[in-house]
């Protein structure tokens, strides 16, 4: 077994990648766990996750450190924030998800971890969790809507800091399903920049997830 | 001069032009409760005060909230009070959120924020199954009502038409029958629309009776509120099922949008229903059945609203009994988990097809009761430990198995 740190608190085992588990003993989404040199690894599935699809397809810039703060949207049952708790120890993930099922199951993964912050709100009305949430350094998106590239720009104008980097998750079918995937990401980026944003880094999400594209992006100024 | 009030989850800030903290309100042990009014757009007492202070001080107040001016003005009318959705204060506070909070108060930001969100979101997640609930329970009901008014009004329209357009009477879709008349009217225009043409039914282009534009109009007129009615119970129909995906995908899958709806309907709501033993909901509408098996000793209803799943409507009369067992054991399950753990599980609904083939599979003719000695002696040694039951139990227990050809 070769074991390589590649980030705070992510390591690469041979063909997979962990993140060191906050809550050791739990898994999240019956995840593998290995003992690694006194820690306990958490294999990181790319099948689950966007964000370790991405990293696996060679995502260059990773924004999170071990004290970074994050606004999430569309948290879901915790799976990926969960990993992101792993890698955040002394930061905070606001988490904002919107329907009160999967919240349900994603209180069972912050109750247990203290750096994640459940926040049941509608992610394309920033103003109603304003009070919820500060300025942070990540701004990630995965709501899968057809709106999701006008809300992750609305919540990075007014939660990012000025060197806030967007990680934004498109998936072209919740955009239109009869338009050809490049077609719809070619769109989605000319309207990140329109928004003031500039796309540093790009990677398609295959075979992990079928036309899905991970926009990484930062203010232009 | 202006002072800026910002909310964070910590209490109310006030900064003055130079962003130096001048006033605060702080929610300390009650931070829950505050951050639920906050969401509630409710005016406190306590960020009324802190206005009031401000104001002896500062020409202006400027709020960052979600709540409305008027909610201001009802209490300032000075006109010296401003609301704002966002203001360059309340981003100074986010962006130094650390040092400020930590500048009022001791506690671990991270540990407090993460408890009180947790139960700020399962209060709201709570609160969202009420409204849920209500919503599904008057939508159910307002389905009913619709249902029983155009059946009788396709019943007038349809009278009404005869005369005139008697070859329409078999067209059975009340829907269509009530567009048709609403959008077309006359033969000529039916005729000419071919809104018939995918139907066995055909209208005679020579027959004729004498009828006036003035008396084709009236009839137009009923039908379109006829037809509305139809386009409105569609769109209930469309909320109900879209309604229940949602909040009970589980029994969805398990009992269909209509019949979990009037399952909720019928105990008031989810949670209500999910407390409920299996037996109970296999005759959940049967209520009067119930009472007079009771009160009289007549067999007990053996299905309730479940007799109107598919699965059991479709059946032979002989299994339904023990197929409504089957179906409300399922339910019951389904909707605990809907309820209480929110896990969907796509295996339920197979479990149920798998089970009602093997009941039907086990059961392909209808057992007539073969010997009555045979069968009272197979109760007797199956019973063996009740028999202090009584002989009147017994007696009931017959009829049940009688009752059994009913269906
Ligand atoms: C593809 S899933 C996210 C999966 C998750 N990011 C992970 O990797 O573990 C999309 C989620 O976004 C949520 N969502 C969609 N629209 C939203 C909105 N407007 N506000 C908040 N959440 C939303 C959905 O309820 C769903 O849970």
């Amino acid at each position: 077994m070769q074991v390589i740190e590649i980030g705070e608190n992510v390591y690469q085992i041979d063909n997979s990648i962990a993140t060191v588990n906050l809550t050791p003993g739990i898994q999240v989404y019956q995840e593998k766990l290995i003992e690694y040199e006194g820690k306990e690894l958490r294999i990181w599935n790319p099948r689950r996750s966007k964000l370790a699809a991405a990293i696996v397809k060679g995502l260059h810039t990773f924004p999170f450190k071990h004290d970074s703060k994050v606004l999430y949207l569309g948290a879901s049952a915790g799976t990926t924030p969960s990993h992101i708790s792993d890698i955040c120890v002394d930061g905070r993930v606001y988490s904002v998800e919107f329907s009160p099922t999967m919240m349900r199951d994603f209180l069972d993964v912050s109750g247990n971890r203290e750096n994640l912050f459940a926040i049941l709100n509608d992610a394309t009305r920033p103003h109603n969790y304003q009070h919820l949430v500060e300025k942070v350094d990540v701004v990630y998106s995965d709501v899968a809507q057809a709106t999701q590239t006008q809300l992750f720009l609305d919540n990075f104008r007014l939660f990012g800091k000025d060197d806030c980097v967007g990680i934004l998750m498109i998936k072209a079918r919740s955009i239109d399903v009869t338009r050809k995937p490049n077609d719809i990401f070619k769109e989605e980026k000319k309207r990140l920049k329109e928004g003031g944003l500039k796309v540093i880094e790009e990677i398609k999400l295959d075979p992990y997830e079928k036309d899905h594209i991970a926009f990484i992006c930062e203010k232009n100024f | 001069m202006k002072a800026f009030i910002t909310t964070t989850s910590f209490g109310f800030i006030a900064l003055d032009e130079e962003f130096s903290i001048v006033d605060k309100f702080l929610f300390d042990e009650r931070q829950v409760e505050f951050l639920e009014k906050v969401e509630k757009r409710e005016l406190t007492d306590e960020e009324v005060e802190l206005i009031g202070r401000l104001l002896e001080d500062y020409d202006e107040v400027i709020i960052e909230t979600n709540k409305s001016k008027s909610v201001y003005d009802a209490l300032f009318d000075q006109g010296n009070v401003f609301v704002e959705n966002f203001t360059g204060h309340g981003d100074y506070v986010r962006a130094n959120f650390d040092e400020i909070i930590s500048s009022l108060t001791d506690v671990d930001i991270g540990k407090s924020l993460n408890s009180s969100y947790n139960i700020l979101a399962s209060r709201k997640i709570r609160e969202s199954v009420k409204t849920n609930d209500v919503m599904i329970v008057e939508t159910i009901n307002s389905l009913d009502e619709i249902e029983e008014s155009s059946g009788k009004l396709i019943e007038r329209l349809r009278e009404w038409c005869t005369p005139i357009l008697p070859e329409l009477d078999k067209l059975h879709n009340h829907e269509l029958y009530s567009r048709i008349i609403a959008e077309y009217t006359s033969r000529e225009n039916i005729i000419e629309s071919n809104v018939l043409d995918n139907t066995h039914v055909s209208l005679n282009p020579d027959y004729s009776v004498d009828i006036g534009e003035a008396d084709l109009m009236i009839i137009r007129s009923f039908a379109k509120s006829v037809y509305s009615l139809y386009e409105t119970r569609n769109t209930l129909e469309e909320f109900i099922d879209s309604k229940i995906r949602e909040v009970a995908p589980n029994m969805y899958d398990v009992a269909g949008a209509n019949l979990s709806a009037k399952l909720i309907a019928h105990t008031n709501g989810l949670e209500n229903l999910a407390k409920l033993p299996s037996s109970t909901v296999q005759i959940i509408g049967a209520e009067k059945a119930i009472f007079r098996h009771l009160k009289t000793g007549e067999n007990p209803p053996k299905h309730g609203l479940i007799f109107q799943h598919p699965l059991i409507r479709g059946s032979n009369w002989w299994v339904r009994g023990k197929l409504a067992r089957a179906v409300a054991g399922k339910i019951t399950i389904a909707a605990r988990k809907d309820a209480f753990s929110g896990d969907y599980d796509p295996g339920l609904r197979v479990e149920l097809e798998e089970r009602i083939d093997e009941i039907k599979k086990a059961h392909p003719f209808p057992e007539r009761k073969k010997n009555k000695k045979d069968d009272s002696g197979d109760n007797g040694r199956k019973k063996k430990g009740k028999k202090e039951r009584g002989k009147k139990k017994k007696r009931n227990k017959k009829k049940l198995r009688k009752g059994e050809y009913t269906y």
